[in-house]
């Protein structure tokens, strides 16, 4: 596709007028193409899709509630944020979990060698809802994502990255027990 | 608030993996304009633009599961949109050969198409690059939007400043900064932010 960068402005203005006068589709065809979602059920296109990527369970390696006493005359304030480490088939996946104004934000990156890939995160299925609405962001720059707006709960979050399905062991995203 | 049109083909593509109907919706929404416009400049008739319009969508639907880049979904609808559209119109003049049984889908037939001088690749670039612009005025503010959309009518369509400074409240003499902030904001979202390295 032509890249708009090199325009200059009285041609970006002359882009913008095409696209003002590029039509819609009828209202009708519109609503019927919609409509064509419900031929397709959830369950198969999960299915097909997990059946062409590589499967990889994440490893825990490493978390801050649960790591150990610190040693002797070493002071630590007990920190709202979680920190998680995870490795899967050569990659790292660096977790922070913050909670923010009343609800959750889920930070992390992917050390490894994909440069795009897509998050997702849903609602383990223990939580009891049938079809959980999915968090999902698309990796970033230098492979980091966010995803804001948790409720908390339990988490399974999935990686698409480079063929490979990279989940990770259920998450509790809430507040520290004291 | 968080808005699903703002997320990117991947993102989309991700969530309707995941069964999520709204995220179809914004597919289709986000390119009806651009399999309308490709079908609409093969000329084929009311009833024949309907069908590849369906087909299109249809057979996105059925390929979903098996797109291994979503970053390309755009390159794959408009070159499904073409195939449909220029088999429609060869079927309308009774001239198609089918050559062999495999696409990119590995299910449906592959058509061997004599002419594609209506579709030629400038074109398709062109109209892909109106649809991104119009997707990024689709994600503008709305008083921005609603300016853009006044001022860069057809020209059988153009309203006057006055009446565009009345409709929207603001002073006839702020239009044209108004404009060059909104045009620049517009040009923020379809360019790509550059990758610091």
């Amino acid at each position: 596709m032509k890249p708009v960068t090199p325009l200059s402005d009285d041609e970006f203005a002359q882009l913008v007028r095409r696209a003002v006068a590029l039509p819609d589709a009828p209202p009708a065809l519109i609503r019927a193409a919609i409509g064509q979602w419900d031929g397709a059920p959830p369950s198969l296109l999960q299915t097909a899709t997990q059946a062409i990527l590589n499967r990889i369970a994440a490893a825990l390696t490493f978390d801050s509630w649960a790591a150990g006493s610190l040693a002797f005359g070493v002071r630590a304030v007990p920190s709202d944020t979680r920190h998680l480490l995870f490795t899967a088939k050569g990659r790292d996946i660096d977790i922070r979990v913050a909670p923010v104004a009343g609800h959750f934000a889920v930070t992390g990156q992917i050390l490894g060698p994909d440069d795009s890939g897509v998050v997702e995160m849903t609602a383990a299925a223990s939580d009891g809802m049938e079809s959980p609405r999915a968090h999902v962001a698309t990796l970033g720059f230098l492979g980091e994502f966010r995803l804001t707006g948790i409720q908390s709960g339990t988490y399974v979050l999935t990686l698409r990255v480079s063929g490979d399905e990279i989940v990770l062991p259920p998450i509790h995203v809430g507040e520290r027990a004291s | 608030m968080h808005n699903l049109t703002d997320e990117d083909d991947a993102a989309i593509v991700a969530r309707c993996r995941h069964g999520e109907g709204a995220a179809w919706e914004v597919l289709v929404r986000r390119y009806q304009r651009l399999v309308f416009a490709i079908v609409r400049r093969v000329g084929l008739d009311e009833h024949a633009a309907a069908d590849v319009f369906q087909t299109v969508f249809a057979r996105l639907v059925a390929h979903l599961p098996r797109i291994s880049d979503p970053h390309r979904l755009q390159a794959w609808i408009v070159t499904t949109a073409k195939r449909e559209a220029l088999l429609a119109h060869k079927r309308g003049q009774r001239t198609v050969s089918m050559t062999r049984a495999d696409d990119d889908d590995g299910e449906a037939a592959e058509w061997d198409i004599a002419d594609d001088s209506a579709l030629p690749e400038d074109a398709l670039a062109d109209l892909q690059q109106q649809n991104l612009v119009r997707q990024a005025l689709d994600r503008l503010d709305e008083r921005c939007r609603e300016l853009l959309l006044m001022l860069f009518r057809e020209d059988g369509d153009k309203l006057p400043y006055e009446d565009v400074a009345r409709q929207l409240g603001m002073s006839v003499g702020s239009i044209g900064a108004t404009r060059s902030r909104c045009l620049a904001k517009l040009r923020r979202l379809v360019e790509p932010a550059p990758t610091p390295r």
